[in-house]
This record gives C-alpha cells, sequence and structure tokens, in this order.
C-alpha cells in the first residue's frame, strides 16, 4: 500500500516541479524583455539630455579649452558653473556632470547632506574608455554609490584633445522602477508557488516517510514477537511462496531468511514433507479457515525426523481477497519421546508387577482391576481375563465369595469404618495392612495384605495397590512354636511344681521318718507294732517316690544335658556295686563287673552313677534268689555297648519298650512297695541326654532280662 | 525354754521354724536323756547363746526373716561361736555358695527327712567333741 | 624316721563322721595321714581328739616344724594355712584365706613336690566348695595316687566333685572303698 502511495507522491512533486519551472522561466523571459524595452527607452532619454547638454554648452562659446585650473567654453567657465548641469536637470530630470580630465567640476548631483558632488572622480573603467580612449560610454554606473544609467561623451579641445567630459545619468531606480515593480510581483508569485509548492511536496515526503516508519515499527515488532515465540513459525502468500519466518524457523529449515524468502515448500522441505504440505496447504486455501494436523515427515536441520503438529490459518488481503496463510509447528517430538517412554515404562512395570511372587492387583480410580498378576492368579485360581476391568468390588469374590470391600477400598475411610472390615488393621503412612484367614480354593489360608493408594505426579488419586501375601506356612509355624512353647512353659511349670513339692514334702516326712521308728520301738502289742512297720513302709514309698520323681525331673529339665567329659566306665560300676551291695547280700546275688577297667565313655559322673545306681537296683530287685548279675561292656567303633545281665524274672516281649514308661510295673513288681516305677525312665532320661540308646531284652518270662545301653567312647 | 545351767551347757539346740520337727528332735531328745534347747527362729538362738548355751546347733537352713546362714554369721560376728558345733539341717544336700567362708563353721549336714538312729548317732558323736 | 608313704586328705562339711568312718576301717599302715579339714581353732583339738577315739593309729594336731612319722595321723590346726616342707616337716603360717578357708586344702596340698621313694596319695571327702580340687590336680601332676569320694556318701558332694572335674581322680569311692583302698595301696609293699 505504502508502494502506491509513493507512486502518486512522486507523479504529482515531479508535475508540479515542471509547472513551477516553466513559469518560472516564462515569466523571467517576459520580465527581461520589459527590462531591455525599459532600458531601451532611458538610453533614449539620456541621448536626449546629452544632446541639450551639449546645445547649451554651445550656446556659450565655440571651442573647449582648459585655462589655469578652469575648463573653459569660449571664454565661458563651465567648471564651478553649475547653472547648465541644473538647466539639464529642470529640463530633463537627468543629472548631469561636467568632468575636467577625470574629476567633477560641475553637477547637478548632490551628496545625501546636500553639497554638490564636486570634485568626485569617474570611475576608472569609463575614464579609460572616454577620457583616454575618447569613446563615449553607455552604461551602468556608481555614483556616489549609488547605481545610475549613465552617458559619457568626451570634451574636445579645438586640436581634438580630450579634456574632459559630459556625463547624464539617470537613477537605475528610477527608469527600472516599473519593470522592478512588475517583476517583483512576478517574482514573488512565483517564489509562493514555489514554496507551496515546495512546502507541499516537503510535507508529502514527511508524510511518506513517517508511513513508511511506522509500517517498518510494526513489520519489525511483529518480527519480533514471532522471533520470541519457540515454535517456527511461517507465512506464505496465496501461491505458496514463503513470505517471511521466526529464527525458529530458520533454525528448524537450517537456512536464512535471505535464503529462504520467496520460496516455496518444495525448495526447503525434502519431497515427502513437502508433497504433504503442499497438499494441505491447497485443501486450506480451497476451504480458507484453521487447519491442523499431525505429521512426522519433518527432517530437522540437525538431521533428526521430527514430530509435529501443524497449525495453519488462511489471511486475506484488505481488499477481501485471499492473501496466504500464516502457519505455526509445535515440535512434539520430546512430547512423543516421553508418551513412548512411559508406555515403555508402564509396561516393564507391569512385567514387574506381573512376576513378582507375592499376588497383587491394581485398581484405577473407578476401582476397576487394571492388573492382577501370575501369583494372585495362582493364589485365587482366577485369569486376567476373568477379572481385568471389572469393577464393582469383583476382586474380593475369588476371596471372599462375595462382593464386598476389601482392604483397598478402605484407605480414604476413617479407622472406625476400617475395624468394621477388618479387625487389627495397622496403618504406616498410605499403607494400610491386615490379616485375615480364608477359605480359598486351596484350602484356608493366611493371607496377609497391604494396600496403599496410587498418585499421579501431580499427586491425584489414580487408583490403589494391594498385596496378598499367604502367611499360612508362618503362622501354621508361629502356632505350632507357641504350641511348643506353652508346652515348654507347662513342662517347666510342672519341673518346679515337682522339685518344690519334692522339697517340700520332706518337712512332713520328716516326724514320720524320725517318730515311726521310735514308736515301733516302743509299742509293746505285736499288732500295733505292724500298723507302725506297715506305716513306715509307705513313709519310705513315699521317700523314695520323691527322690526319684525329683531325679527324673532334675534329668529331663532343661539344664539337664550335661557337659560330657571322659569318665572310667568300670569305676563308675564299682561304685554303684557298693551301693547297692547290701540289696545283693540280701537276696544272695552275686554281681560280676566284667567292664574293662581301661574303658572310658563320654559321659557325666553323676548322672552315669545315677543310671547304673538304678539299674543295678533294678537287676538285684529281679535277678534270681541266689542268681548272679553281669556287667560288660563292648568297645564298637565309636561307642561302648553297656550289657546290664540278670538271670531272673525275664520280660514278656511286648513290656521290653513299655518298662521304661514312667510308673509302668510289670505284674509281678505291682504290689512291691520298694520300688516307684521310676527307675528305668530315669535311666531312658540318663542315656537319652548322652544321646545314647537304651533297650531290654528277653527272652520271655523267667529267662532273664538284659538292658542294653549305648555310650560315645573316649580314647581311653 | 528350758533355762537351767544343766541344759545350757553340753545340750542341743534344734533351730527350726517347723513345729513338728522341733517337736520331733524334742521326743528323741527326751527317750535318749538328751539336753534340747528349741529356738523357732534365728533370733531365738542367739538369744540362747547370749544367754550361755553351749552345745550342738541343729540348724535349719530355710526359715522366714532371718535363715540358718544368715544366723551363722551373727553367731560368728558376735563371738558367740566358741564351744558350739553346727550342724544343718537341709532338704537338699546340694552346694550351697552361700556357705562360701562359713566352711569352718558348719561341721556337718543331716538331710532331711531323717530316722532317729541317724539323728542320735550323730547328736552323740558331736555331744562328745564338744565336751571333750 | 622319716614317713615315705604319706596320705593327704581334704575335706570339710561332713568332715568328722566321714573321718570316722574312714579312719575306724583303717588298720595301722605304714604311712603319715596329714587330714586338712575346714575348722576353726576352737574345735581343731577336740576333732583331733575324735578321730584318735576312732582311729586305730594315734591322732594329734601338726605342730609347726615338726616331722611326719609314719604310723601317725595328723590333723591341721584351725586358723592357720600348713605347709609341708621336703613332704615331712610342716610349717604353719597365717595368711589370707584361700578359697574362702584356713586351713586350705589346696595350699597342704601345692607344697608336695614330687619324690622318688615311697608312695604319695591324695584323697578328697565330702565338703562344700571346690577348695583341693587343684590341689589334687597338683599332687596326681607330681605322681600321686588320687581318690574322691562318690556322690553318694558324700554329705555334700563339692569338694570331691569339683576335683573330679579336673580329670586327675584315679579312683571314686564310698568311705569304706577309700578304706580298702588305702589298704590295697598301702599294704603292697
Amino acid at each position: 500500500m505504502s508502494i502506491k502511495t509513493n507512486k502518486i507522491a512522486n507523479a504529482t512533486l515531479s508535475a508540479a516541479l515542471v509547472i513551477v519551472i516553466c513559469l518560472t522561466i516564462t515569466t523571467e523571459l517576459v520580465l527581461k524583455q520589459v527590462r531591455t524595452e525599459e532600458t531601451q527607452e532611458a538610453a533614449e532619454v539620456q541621448d536626449h539630455a546629452l544632446k541639450l547638454f551639449w546645445k547649451l554648452y554651445r550656446a556659450k562659446g565655440t571651442s573647449w579649452s582648459v585655462q589655469g585650473r578652469d575648463l573653459m567654453m569660449g571664454s565661458y567657465r563651465a567648471s564651478g558653473n553649475q547653472e547648465v548641469p541644473d538647466r539639464v536637470r529642470a529640463i530633463t530630470g537627468s543629472t548631469a556632470s561636467v568632468f575636467l580630465d577625470d574629476t567633477r567640476v560641475a553637477t547637478n548631483v548632490f551628496y545625501p547632506g546636500g553639497r554638490r558632488a564636486l570634485g568626485t572622480r569617474m570611475p576608472a573603467t569609463i575614464y579609460h574608455s572616454v577620457v583616454v580612449k575618447g569613446k563615449p560610454f553607455r552604461g551602468e554606473s556608481l555614483v556616489l554609490g549609488e547605481k545610475f544609467l549613465c552617458a559619457y561623451e568626451p570634451i574636445r579641445d579645438r586640436h581634438g584633445n580630450v579634456i574632459g567630459a559630459l556625463a547624464v545619468g539617470e537613477r537605475a531606480g528610477n527608469y527600472l522602477a516599473a519593470y522592478r515593480r512588475t517583476a517583483l510581483r512576478i517574482r514573488a508569485i512565483n517564489a509562493v508557488l514555489t514554496c507551496i509548492f515546495i512546502l507541499c511536496a516537503f510535507l508529502l515526503l514527511a508524510e511518506r516517510k513517517r508511513a513508511q516508519d511506522g509500517t517498518q515499527k510494526q513489520l519489525d515488532f511483529l518480527q519480533v514477537i514471532i522471533d520470541a515465540i519457540p515454535a517456527p513459525i511461517f507465512y506464505k502468500d496465496a501461491a505458496g511462496i514463503y513470505l517471511g519466518f521466526n529464527k525458529v524457523y530458520e533454525e528448524y529449515i537450517g537456512l536464512t531468511r535471505e535464503q529462504m524468502l520467496g520460496k516455496s515448500v518444495f525448495d526447503l522441505w525434502s519431497r515427502d514433507a513437502a508433497e504433504i504440505f503442499h497438499t494441505m496447504d491447497q485443501q486450506l486455501f480451497t476451504a480458507p479457515g484453521v487447519q491442523t494436523y499431525e505429521t512426522s515427515a519433518v527432517r530437522h536441520s540437525d538431521g533428526t525426523r521430527h514430530s509435529v503438529i501443524m497449525n495453519k490459518a488462511t489471511f486475506h488481503n484488505p481488499n477481501g481477497s485471499l492473501g496466504g496463510l500464516v502457519g505455526v509447528m509445535l515440535d512434539i517430538t520430546e512430547r512423543k519421546k516421553a508418551e513412548e517412554e512411559t508406555r515403555n515404562a508402564y509396561r516393564k512395570l507391569a512385567d514387574i508387577l506381573e512376576f513378582l511372587p507375592d499376588p497383587t492387583f491394581v485398581v484405577d480410580q473407578e476401582h476397576r482391576v487394571i492388573a492382577w498378576n501370575l501369583a494372585i492368579e495362582e493364589l485365587t485360581g482366577v485369569g486376567k481375563e476373568q477379572i481385568l476391568g471389572n469393577g464393582n468390588y469383583a476382586y474380593a469374590v475369588p476371596f471372599y465369595g462375595v462382593r464386598r470391600k476389601m482392604l483397598i477400598d478402605l484407605l480414604e475411610d476413617p479407622p472406625e469404618a476400617q475395624e468394621s472390615w477388618y479387625a487389627g488393621i495397622t496403618s504406616n503412612g498410605k499403607t494400610l495392612s491386615a490379616e485375615a484367614c480364608l477359605g480359598l480354593h486351596r484350602g484356608e489360608r493366611y493371607l496377609w495384605s497391604a494396600a496403599s493408594p496410587l498418585y499421579d505426579l501431580q499427586g491425584n488419586l489414580v487408583g490403589g495397590i494391594q498385596t496378598v501375601r499367604d502367611v499360612t506356612e508362618v503362622r501354621l509355624a508361629e502356632q505350632e512354636r507357641h504350641r511348643l512353647e506353652m508346652q515348654l512353659k507347662h513342662s517347666n511349670m510342672i519341673e518346679s511344681l515337682l522339685t518344690q513339692l519334692s522339697h517340700d514334702l520332706r518337712t512332713p516326712l520328716t516326724p514320720l521318718f524320725a517318730l515311726l521308728p521310735m514308736v515301733r520301738r516302743h509299742v509293746q502289742d505285736p499288732k500295733l507294732e505292724r500298723m507302725v512297720a506297715m506305716c513306715e513302709d509307705s513313709v519310705q514309698q513315699i521317700q523314695g517316690l520323691t527322690v526319684k520323681a525329683l531325679d527324673l525331673v532334675r534329668l529331663s529339665g532343661a539344664q539337664a544335658v550335661p557337659d560330657l567329659g571322659p569318665v572310667p566306665l568300670a569305676g563308675i560300676a564299682r561304685v554303684s556295686l557298693h551301693g547297692c551291695a547290701a540289696q545283693f547280700e540280701q537276696r544272695g546275688v552275686t554281681c560280676l563287673n566284667e567292664i574293662d577297667p581301661q574303658l572310658a565313655v563320654f559321659g557325666q559322673p553323676e548322672q552315669l552313677a545315677l543310671l547304673f545306681d538304678n539299674l543295678l537296683s533294678n537287676a538285684a530287685r529281679y535277678a534270681a534268689e541266689h542268681g548272679y548279675v553281669r556287667i560288660r561292656a563292648n568297645l564298637g567303633e565309636e561307642t561302648v555297648t553297656v550289657a546290664v545281665h540278670d538271670d531272673g524274672l525275664g520280660l514278656e516281649p511286648v513290656h521290653c519298650e513299655l518298662i521304661f514308661r514312667e510308673f509302668f510295673k510289670v505284674d509281678a513288681a505291682r504290689h512291691d512297695t520298694k520300688t516307684q516305677g521310676l527307675g528305668l525312665p530315669i535311666c531312658r532320661t540318663i542315656v537319652m541326654n548322652h544321646q545314647g540308646r537304651i533297650w531290654a531284652e528277653s527272652p520271655g518270662l523267667n529267662q532273664g532280662t538284659t538292658i542294653f545301653f549305648t555310650l560315645k567312647a573316649a580314647k581311653a | 525354754m528350758n533355762h537351767e545351767g544343766t541344759d545350757m551347757e553340753n545340750g542341743v539346740m534344734i533351730v527350726d521354724d517347723n513345729e513338728h520337727i522341733r517337736q520331733s528332735v524334742q521326743m528323741i531328745c527326751e527317750f535318749e536323756e538328751l539336753n534340747l534347747v528349741c529356738a523357732a527362729s534365728g533370733e531365738e538362738c542367739l538369744e540362747h547363746l547370749q544367754a550361755g548355751f553351749r552345745g550342738v546347733i541343729l540348724m535349719d537352713i530355710m526359715m522366714p526373716e532371718m535363715d540358718g546362714w544368715q544366723t551363722i554369721r551373727e553367731i560368728v560376728e558376735r563371738g558367740l561361736y566358741s564351744g558350739n558345733l553346727i550342724l544343718m539341717l537341709t532338704g537338699m544336700g546340694q552346694p550351697d555358695s552361700r556357705m562360701d567362708g562359713l566352711q569352718e563353721y558348719v561341721t556337718d549336714y543331716l538331710t532331711k527327712p531323717f530316722g532317729p538312729d541317724q539323728l542320735v548317732d550323730a547328736l552323740k558323736y558331736y555331744l562328745k567333741l564338744v565336751q571333750a | 624316721m622319716k614317713a615315705k608313704n604319706i596320705v593327704v586328705i581334704g575335706v570339710s562339711t561332713g568332715g568328722p563322721m566321714t573321718l570316722k568312718t574312714l579312719f575306724s576301717e583303717l588298720p595301722p599302715l605304714d604311712a603319715a595321714f596329714l587330714v586338712v579339714l575346714h575348722i576353726t581353732p576352737e574345735m581343731d583339738f577336740r576333732i583331733a581328739q575324735g578321730i584318735a577315739a576312732s582311729a586305730s593309729m594315734p591322732a594329734e594336731l601338726a605342730r609347726d616344724a615338726e616331722f611326719m612319722k609314719a604310723g601317725h595321723i595328723y590333723l591341721a590346726p584351725g586358723g592357720y594355712h600348713l605347709k609341708v616342707e621336703g613332704n615331712h616337716r610342716f610349717a604353719l603360717y597365717t595368711g589370707p584365706r584361700v578359697n574362702y578357708v584356713q586351713p586350705s586344702v589346696d595350699v597342704t596340698m601345692f607344697s608336695f613336690t614330687r619324690q622318688s621313694a615311697g608312695q604319695l596319695i591324695g584323697v578328697i571327702l565330702t565338703g562344700m566348695g571346690r577348695d583341693g580340687a587343684l590341689g589334687l590336680k597338683h599332687m596326681k601332676d607330681i605322681g600321686a595316687t588320687t581318690i574322691a569320694q562318690d556322690q553318694k556318701s558324700s554329705v555334700i558332694y563339692g569338694m570331691p566333685k569339683a576335683a573330679l572335674e579336673t580329670g586327675a581322680v584315679d579312683y571314686v569311692l564310698p568311705p569304706l572303698g577309700i578304706a580298702a583302698k588305702l589298704v590295697e595301696l598301702l599294704g603292697r609293699r
């Protein structure tokens, strides 16, 4: 638009200039003519005045001469005599001067003060022409600094020598006044016209410049704006020729503005991209408006392929015709990459989730199942295909058989509400955990669960995850451990109770022990004596039980497993034999200790002594009257097997194991008040404390019994 | 309690909080014609000693308030040991670290329950030692 | 008349009765018997008398600088530690209690040295504590025969047990068995 303005302005300006020049030339020519005519007219007037001047002086004399310092016409002294010049002036109005040589000697020219300009000299040029050369002069000359149109003619003496000059003159102002007035007017008009014209031209130019500056500024500003936009922007005309871009676009293409301006898509883009752009541009031009599309055909100047969203819009010329289009490219490569990464990450997570050993499922915001891993498939027997995408508490069915809330549904609930669904819920931060015993397809299982809400990066709740752990084995082990602990506690209690009982029994037993023999000694009545004897026996029985029970408890207790050291076996047996000597003597039983005196075992001497005490007193009791008891020991590779044999009562095969039970007595011994049925259990406990074995062998009733036990051999 | 001079020298003192045991020992001693002084506690034992008792002391270990060991320490610290022998009466013949340093003052142990002959033999033997 | 054979007996609680049983079973033997019983100075003389009353050999309190004689029973007096110099001469001295006791069995037993002729026999009988255990081990190390009383016959099975635990005990026997063993050992000439 400004270009048009410029053209119009230029034409107008030129035309005006021509007019002004023509006008000036014409008027100047006319003025020159006028001036020439005026000058000619003035010259004629001067000629006339000069003729008059001459005529007046010829009336005074015949010839010019110089007498002394005076100029004489005949006898008429011309010098200093103003009569003639004044006469000329009076007749013609011209100035008239007489020069002697070059000096004015008579004149009607006055100084501004009123004094006659006598004595002044003619200009040198004129003097040279008129006086020296004797030629008349016509022309302008300065008189008293004033411009005059003058006419000089030489005064010659009778010899023809030039002795002075006559001059007349007219003030230039006078004869050119009319011309000047006219010229002044015309020139003034011209000047005014020129000025107006120049002003107009100037204004026009100024206006144009201003318009141009404004537009430029506006354009620059727009360029800055689009340069500041980080997305590549371009615009092109309706023919698809690029009109402009922003910096990013230049970088994108990798060409400079100059290289791109005026090019089409085919010049800037690769063939495939250009085809797409061109097609789309054509579509847009066909249906003007806004167009958006995505393409991955764009190749960045750095060589990488990019994905972009193209936004294009048409613009129109002022006259309404289609002007072109503006386009913005949104580079979504990063976004696409991020999306891809997210997808990959999600896939990875899904894989991890899938192979987590803990049964796990994930729900979205609407509590629809979006992940159901392998482990939970196994736990519940419900496959992914049956449950994925299902909401409305579908995930509870495999666990509870009904749709109900699970831990994952209680994340937002207050603790009381949580407790109403699961007893003993614990929360750690946002994570809830609880345990339940449920009947699953694999039977009753103890399941421990933890549920956590899931948030996106902005902290919005997007779902939840629940992990289930089958802790059945742990719980069962715990229950078993608890049971054992209770058992241990129970047996500890029984142990301490029995220990206490044994001790406490001694106190009431003491008076019985101390007094019954005294009573028996002092009663006279045999019946009474028998009664007392019976009491004594019972007290002995109680005492025996107390001691044995205490032994058994002590040996079975936690502190009973002894520190084992080398013990000479024969010596231990010998001590026991000494102890039982009375019992053996009583029944005439011979005891043979056939243990090799060098043989040593790993054992605890007191316990081994107690073992032999019990075995030997048993043997002494059950050996045949006047029979024998034989103790033997065989050294094996690592163990010593000891056999205590008697030739007495013997055992039925079924009793061979039973005799090691507490309080078991074979029939023959059932009513024996001297035995408590704790001897062999004590033996078994001691042998077990030594990590050995104990067993009984008997060919049958009345064929003798052998008790065997093993101990670890120690180097002799 | 008998504070006559004959009982106070070369007698037997039973120190036990259990009355039946004290009476049992007393009855046996009566039969054997041994002088017996009964003390139901460590404090009473100390009183008898301060009153001039000299002889064999049967000392129960497990007593409320002052047990047998404490009583022996008191006896030694108060200089009342001289001329006496102490036999401990106990339910168990097990080592007892509370006895450390008292070995010289505890001559023997009598394990409950004990028979009359066992008691009488010990008493007679030790009385003879004390009297010598 | 220096004793060739020496029997050192360490004993504490239950000692008097046990010693009575032991010595009443022993005939006069060719050995000096040295008994270290945890005892107070007030009672030592009476205990010695008690032993003498039941033994077939004379029994007396050991006196400082006295030489041991065979066929005699010596009892370490209360209130002193007893050492035997050169395996035959008593030396009494006071000093800090050892194993909470004075006289200490360990002190006496450790004072013995290996001898070329004659027998050394160490015996630990009933008693509370651990006194004599290390001493008996020392005796064993210098060539002595060692005997400990068995649990059943011990009034207090403390010292014999501690001795047994050192692994230095040759025989574990009740008092009668010990008497028999001593006769057996010392009768063999």
